[in-house]
């Protein structure tokens, strides 16, 4: 298990009590899906800009639209 | 009498306006075939009998409506929208307890339009779940081989729809859940363009990915109940003369395909040739990295939708379901915003590149034929782990976009299991869908089969 996980596993030991009683295969499981989720937005953060906010993708989805 | 069942709504509006047949004939024929075979495909979460046949004298009384299109269709969707009588099961319950929904204005659009509900079709575990399995009420089964999945999570309304036991269905897809479905059960399923049709009234998963579908056994049934569920009066065309550009696609959605999948898919590429599209090869970008973003996105969601739903009810949570729901408590919140913010530049990259040299693109809608339920038991099993969490690969972009996408039945493997390809276009473009899918619905008609559930 590399930092990333074990410090998630502690954070998902507090955050949800009743899964912290799971088998501790089960949370380092968990902890290792939830590490894969922060890995996988690092990459795109750098190419967003100011006018990238969530809103702007629903006005052009409305804008964009074809017959 | 007549084998109401295997006709198209298309088919059946004459007579249902004429008065030949009596909504009270076809629904009854229709309840009958939901009773007897609905319970050992496990397709319905409930069935209700006296209520459907009610409905159906009360339009028989009242006289055919041409201004209601779908006048005297019985229907079946999804137990996770509410009515104005019932609230959702959510595949957990009879009735999820914490279900406090308005009744969905799609459901009240249909019934406006003349349909009849004979009862609700059975889901995955709210909504999350791409095989079709159930631990609360069971699996549900493949009307083409009951051995073999469905998928899901629309899993009851594909079984109910192929088997013949309802017209048409409404479904929800978060990713696949109403496309894979429709391709593993041989009927079409339509996702339309995000927002097209509203997710009030539906019990949800995941609020920014969650988009309502259609379910039916051919394309322009599926037209006119998609026309009928919007209420808008759209008449959206099903053109057989119109000549589009189809995109296929050279990377991404030609990974991990079986080889009976690979094999379909350039049948179909020469079969849309044929009919006179123009077919032309597009790069596809950003498949992957779209597939990651919209991962992020639904397990933060279903994460904070379910945080105290599952405190207060760990009886409804399945241990991989809790697993799932559970690893979105760890995401970043920035990490959650820039996984919305960067929608919009993708469906940018996306519009000016891949859907730039084309009016839509043709890929496979699941890499795979349906899996063997034994097999999805095995999941310890790397090679079926794999399989079962690639299932989505091929739709899960285009939910993240927003993008309309159907799944069209096209040809039927070796082992007896049908094959669906996938048709996505830009925003608002489901004309095109319709229109380009009749090439493949003619090929796969032409095959003449039903499944043996039927």
């Amino acid at each position: 298990m590399d930092k990333t996980q074990d410090i998630l596993k502690q954070l998902l030991q507090q955050r949800v009590p009743a899964f912290a009683e799971m088998p501790a295969n089960v949370l380092d499981d968990t902890a290792a899906e939830a590490a894969m989720l922060t890995r996988q937005v690092q990459p795109y953060r750098q190419g967003l800009g100011i006018s990238d906010a969530p809103f702007d993708y629903e006005t052009q989805l409305q804008r964009l639209r074809v017959a | 009498m007549a084998q109401l069942w295997t006709q198209s709504i298309t088919e059946l509006r004459p007579a249902l306006q004429s008065g030949d047949i009596t909504a009270e004939t076809l629904t009854a024929q229709i309840l009958e075939r939901a009773q007897s075979i609905g319970p050992t495909l496990n397709a319905f979460t409930a069935i209700t009998p006296d209520a459907a046949m009610q409905t159906a004298r009360a339009l028989d009384h009242a006289g055919p409506c041409a201004e209601a299109p779908l006048w005297g269709i019985p229907m079946a969707h999804k137990d996770n929208f509410a009515s104005a009588l019932r609230q959702p099961g959510c595949g957990v319950a009879a009735v999820h307890p914490a279900a406090d929904l308005s009744p969905s204005p799609i459901l009240q659009a249909l019934e406006a339009a003349g349909t009849i509900e004979i009862g609700t079709v059975s889901m995955a575990e709210f909504a999350l779940g791409t095989t079709g399995t159930n631990a609360h009420f069971g699996d549900c089964r493949n009307p083409w081989n009951p051995d073999y999945c469905t998928g899901g999570s629309s899993s009851g309304s594909a079984a109910a729809v192929a088997a013949g036991l309802v017209f048409a269905s409404i479904g929800t897809d978060t990713g696949a859940s109403v496309r894979m479905p429709a391709a593993l059960c041989g009927v079409v399923g339509m996702m339309p363009t995000r927002g097209s049709l509203t997710n009030e009234g539906c019990f949800p998963l995941s609020w920014s990915l969650d988009q309502p579908g259609v379910l039916t056994r051919s394309l322009r049934d599926n037209a006119l109940v998609l026309d009928s569920a919007e209420g808008r009066g759209r008449v959206t065309p099903v053109d057989p003369e119109r000549r589009l550009t189809i995109g296929v696609p050279q990377s991404y959605y030609t990974d991990y395909l079986a080889p009976e999948v690979a094999s379909a898919y350039q049948d179909a590429i020469r079969t849309l040739e044929r009919a006179g599209h123009k077919l032309v090869p597009v790069a596809v970008v950003e498949g992957e990295e779209m597939r990651s973003l919209h991962r992020v996105l639904m397990r933060s969601e279903a994460s904070a939708l379910h945080g105290k739903l599952m405190r207060d009810y760990p009886e409804h949570y399945d241990l991989p379901v809790r697993k799932f729901i559970v690893s979105g408590e760890a995401v970043a919140a920035v990490d959650y915003i820039d996984a919305l913010r960067a929608r919009g530049p993708m469906l940018r990259r996306a519009l000016d590149t891949t859907y730039s040299q084309c009016d839509l693109i043709l890929t496979p809608a699941a890499p795979t034929l349906a899996l063997r339920y034994a097999d999805i038991r095995d999941a310890g099993n790397r090679d079926n782990w794999l399989r079962i969490t690639r299932l989505a690969h091929c739709t899960q972009p285009a939910t993240y976009l927003g993008l309309p996408a159907a799944s069209v039945p096209f040809t039927i493997s070796d082992s007896g299991l049908p094959i669906g390809l996938q048709l996505i276009a830009p925003p608002g473009g489901e004309a095109r869908i319709y229109s380009a899918g009749l090439a493949l619905e003619a090929h796969w008609q032409g095959l003449n089969l039903w499944p043996q559930a039927a």
